[in-house]
């Protein structure tokens, strides 16, 4: 019988500071990892791909629409903040009432909030870089009037 | 359900690189022609970027600047034509040029001036073509339209000034500059500002100035790693990037031209070099030892799928690779170099890969088309396969090679083995644990070494320069080896009549205004006295509003404000009263508490009509002091399990204040703890103290507090009224009867400032009656 079990931890920040630190594994109980604190909130990751092709970077996560979600998510999309979501793996026998010492980070994901939608009770948040597949973009500065005024016409 | 769709596994080869794109035939980047007319800028066209370094004199780039600027004017006696142009060089700032580097047509001529970041040369635009006494004359037909100045931020800008006689027609010539040092960045591998050919610093640069990937999302580790191995291996980038294009496709597209592969792994991107490479960040071309071992125990069930390399990515093929031969003394031309496996392809088919716009090292370009051709000779298949977890699920990272070994059963006893090596290309990791790897073929030889790498390594192209082909240098005003730097001279704004950014752009001030507050819903206007209600109270948010469609009698509002009491706020002991004039329909009344601060909701009781008032009521008791009391109707309703329909609200009270001085409680007349008979519901303080000593029992008597006839009976209310009850506080005391007070009516007494000083104020009954209760005995 397997013994392996998941543990997932989110966490939103900037720069300079992070905002919040969740984790979906003990339940109702905020634990300590890496000397910080985490909320218990009953997020759900899609799983994480890591890939040399372009496309299928994003990841999703699903999350409860409570007050305190919908005030941070809506808050990270506008002041693009990132997403940082972290899987751990460990032995399910040994104890569960906190993360153990012992566990091994199995997959780490950071992107931006690119998108969130759902319904009344749920969100699903997308996570991703904002490099666009499509469209122009280099070089990035183009001849504009404040630069060149009224060009030379020949 | 869920459906899990994974890319089709045939895409695989076009996705990472395996499958060239389509091919394009066109002339090369760098065959730029020496002698067309001058082009000039036009607004939303990109600012080029010139991007290059010389090294050991080899590198630069050769361009052709926009102009933006223009001066004509020719003299009176001679018509010698004056041309002056103002040309936009590049973004950034670049060292300063050598006179022997700038050119108009394919000669060195003119006079220049080179700035950075303001208007190069101090002449004035402007068409000043004038008559001429000479003779036959050329009519000089120069535009009119010669533009105004501008800012030209963090740009390098040159002035170019030549003279011409009358009738040349070499006037109207391109510009060309030869670019030794191009924009100055930090570079990444030693962390100083200059001029680069490494790849990944004008990759990192165009991704910060775009602003498409953050910073926190670039792995500057690897990033390093990939531009040691560029530089290592002598894959440079000397171009100028001036077309408009996608970041991304262009990172990847240029990227493979240096094979490095854009990778994006823990959500940050990189690069990683295609082939394997030593810690040196050499190509590696000896033993490969991987990383990781599949085998059966790994796979879970339908986990194998394998999709080989279709005919027409695997035909042998002559790759014709275009790249620019730059000599370190004069122009540079785009040259080719067939690379093809000896023996094959002698007749093609071919494909043409243009690496001219930065590539001028022709080895780069063989060992680019070798890598091409290796894949395409050796690479047989990709593969996805989906196992179990394990501790690959934290130790293998896309570009990490992985061994296959799979027993099949062919034949009894004679089983076959699927046995490979593949380098990582795709890793998903699910929730469920299951890890599912996409693979491309990593063919090895006997020595397991990677042949790809190894004919990388090997591949070198034949190292002749060509001859320019220049036959004349007569037209070269400017030596060819004048090092000189061009003049630093330029004008800043104001001097010349360039836009300001206000009369350029528009800025829309954020809104400071408190109103505007977007998540506000009751800034928009709630109506109802419900939310009226609960916005005052500050309970509940983000109330939807509610229109009412006053026009139906039906959905009319309802009156929710028929429950009625004596004092305002109600205290314990009030009645609360609903009339059944107002809530009409046979049901009940359903009383709720509700605490002020947390909103937690209580019934308190469920009311039927009275049968002697025929109302609906709820006496307040010392529970609900810091709730407030709501009153829901429901009217009678068989079709229900309850037997009662939906709620209607019919009223709430105001918060009942804490009072302790008015309660309903049970005291304990007799001295007997047992003696349930003796205890006596009443209704009004504890007892009434009116001296430190001195009590009023029952009767209304005044006697020692110590006496178990001292407890009151009477019923203090709120609704005392001076009129009619004249001044009970005074008087009774008086009288020795009644006798306490508050602290406002003892002025109008006869007392002792001892009996002052000894009054009992009672706190928070702002007015009482006192009187005897009706069961005092």
């Amino acid at each position: 019988m397997s013994r392996r079990a998941q543990s997932q931890f989110l966490r939103i920040f900037d720069t300079s500071t992070t905002h919040v630190r969740w984790q979906s594994y003990y339940v109702n109980q905020t634990v300590t990892l890496d000397s910080n604190s985490w909320v218990f909130m009953p997020f759900a990751v899609n799983g994480i791909t890591e890939t040399g092709a372009s496309g299928g970077q994003a990841l999703s996560v699903e999350i409860p629409a409570t007050n305190s979600v919908v005030e941070q998510v809506e808050t990270a999309l506008n002041l693009s903040r990132f997403v940082e979501i972290q899987i751990y793996e460990f032995d399910s026998m040994d104890d569960q009432n906190a993360p153990q010492t012992d566990q091994t980070l199995i997959a780490k994901f950071t992107g931006q909030l690119l998108s969130v939608s759902g319904n009344f009770t749920r969100l699903e948040l997308e996570l991703g870089s904002a490099l666009a597949p499509v469209g122009a973009q280099v070089p990035p500065r183009k001849y504009n009037s404040y630069l060149i005024g009224a060009p030379l016409r020949l | 359900m869920t459906v899990n769709i994974s890319d089709p596994l045939g895409l695989l080869a076009a996705q990472n690189g395996i499958s060239d794109p389509l091919p394009e035939e066109a002339k090369a980047a760098a065959a730029t022609r020496l002698t067309s007319p001058q082009v000039a800028a036009s607004i939303g066209e990109p600012v080029p970027i010139v991007f290059c370094r010389q090294v050991s004199g080899s590198g630069g780039v050769f361009v052709s600047p926009r102009a933006t600027e223009g001066r004509y004017e020719n003299a009176a006696s001679t018509n010698v034509l004056t041309v002056s142009l103002m040309l936009v060089l590049s973004e950034g700032n670049l060292p300063t040029l050598p006179i022997k580097d700038v050119f108009q047509g394919a000669c060195r001529q003119g006079t220049w001036a080179q700035a950075y970041d303001r208007r190069a040369g101090t002449w004035t635009p402007g068409n000043a073509i004038g008559t001429t006494t000479l003779a036959g004359a050329t009519i000089w037909n120069c535009p009119f339209y010669c533009g105004t100045s501008g800012r030209y931020d963090n740009m390098t800008t040159l002035s170019y000034i030549n003279t011409f006689d009358d009738a040349d027609t070499r006037w109207e010539r391109q510009v060309h500059v030869f670019v030794r040092n191009g924009m100055q960045v930090t570079r990444i591998l030693d962390d100083t500002l200059g001029s680069s050919n490494n790849f990944i610093d004008l990759a990192l640069y165009l991704i910060r100035q775009s602003n498409q990937i953050s910073e926190t999302l670039i792995d500057t580790t690897g990033m390093t790693a990939a531009a040691n191995f560029t530089n290592t291996n002598n894959f440079f980038f000397n171009g100028e990037f001036s077309n408009s294009t996608n970041l991304e496709s262009w990172l990847t597209t240029t990227g493979n031209y240096f094979l490095l592969r854009l990778v994006q792994s823990e959500g940050k991107y990189t690069f990683k070099p295609r082939v394997v490479v030593n810690a040196d960040h050499t190509i590696k071309t000896d033993r490969v030892e991987y990383d990781y071992e599949f085998t059966e125990e790994h796979l879970l069930p339908d986990g194998f799928e394998i999709d080989y390399i279709p005919f027409a990515d695997r035909q042998d093929i002559v790759y014709d690779m275009m790249w620019r031969q730059q000599p370190d003394a004069d122009i540079g031309f785009a040259r080719s170099t067939q690379v093809k496996y000896d023996g094959l392809a002698d007749s093609g088919p071919y494909e043409q890969h243009d690496l001219s716009a930065f590539c001028c090292y022709e080895d780069h370009a063989v060992k680019v088309a070798a890598y091409k051709l290796a894949v395409r000779r050796y690479v047989t298949h990709t593969l996805r396969i989906k196992v179990r977890p394990g501790i690959h699920s934290s130790t293998l990272e896309v570009g990490d090679i992985c061994r296959v070994y799979l027993r099949r059963e062919t034949a009894v006893g004679n089983p076959d083995f699927h046995d490979y090596l593949y380098e990582i290309e795709r890793i998903e990791k699910t929730t469920g644990g299951a890890c599912i790897f996409t693979l491309t073929h990593f063919p090895i030889d006997d020595l397991q070494r990677s042949l790809v790498a190894r004919e990388v390594e090997r591949a070198t192209g034949p190292g002749t320069n060509i001859d320019v082909g220049r036959s004349d240098y007569t037209c070269d005003e400017n030596d060819d080896d004048d090092e000189t730097s061009l003049a630093s001279e330029g004008v800043d704004y104001p001097a010349f009549d360039a836009p300001s950014f206000a009369e350029t752009a528009t800025e829309i001030a954020a809104s400071t205004d408190p109103n505007d507050t977007v998540n506000n819903p009751l800034a928009r206007g709630v109506t109802g006295d419900l939310e009226g209600q609960e916005a005052e109270r500050g309970g509940r948010k983000n109330i939807i509003s509610v229109t009412s469609n006053d026009e139906d009698e039906l959905e009319a509002d309802l009156n929710t404000d028929v429950v009625s009491y004596l004092v305002t706020p109600p205290n314990p002991g009030e009645k609360l009263t609903v009339s059944d004039s107002d809530f009409t329909c046979e049901g009940v009344v359903d009383w709720y508490r509700i605490h002020k601060d947390t909103g937690a909701r209580e019934l308190v009781r469920r009311s039927t009509k009275d049968s002697g008032t025929g109302n609906y009521e709820l006496t307040l008791t010392t529970a609900d002091m810091d709730h407030y009391i709501q009153a829901i109707g429901r009217c009678g309703d068989p079709s229900t399990a309850s037997g009662f329909g939906p709620g209607q609200l019919l009223g709430e009270t105001p918060v009942v204040p804490v009072n302790y001085n008015v309660y309903t409680t049970i005291i304990q007349t007799s001295g007997d703890s047992d003696d349930t008979a003796s205890y006596r519901t009443y209704q009004g303080p504890a007892e009434i103290r009116y001296h430190p000593t001195k009590c009023i029992n029952c009767n209304g008597q005044t006697t020692n507090c110590s006496n178990e006839e001292a407890r009151p009976t009477y019923q203090v209310t709120n609704a005392w009224n001076p009129t009619t009850q004249g001044h009970p506080q005074c008087g009774s005391y008086e009288t020795g009867g009644l006798a306490f007070s508050d602290l406002v009516r003892v002025d109008h007494c006869s007392l002792t400032q001892q009996q002052i000083d000894d009054a009992i104020e009672i706190p928070f009954v702002q007015s009482y009656s006192l009187y005897t209760t009706l069961d005092c005995d």
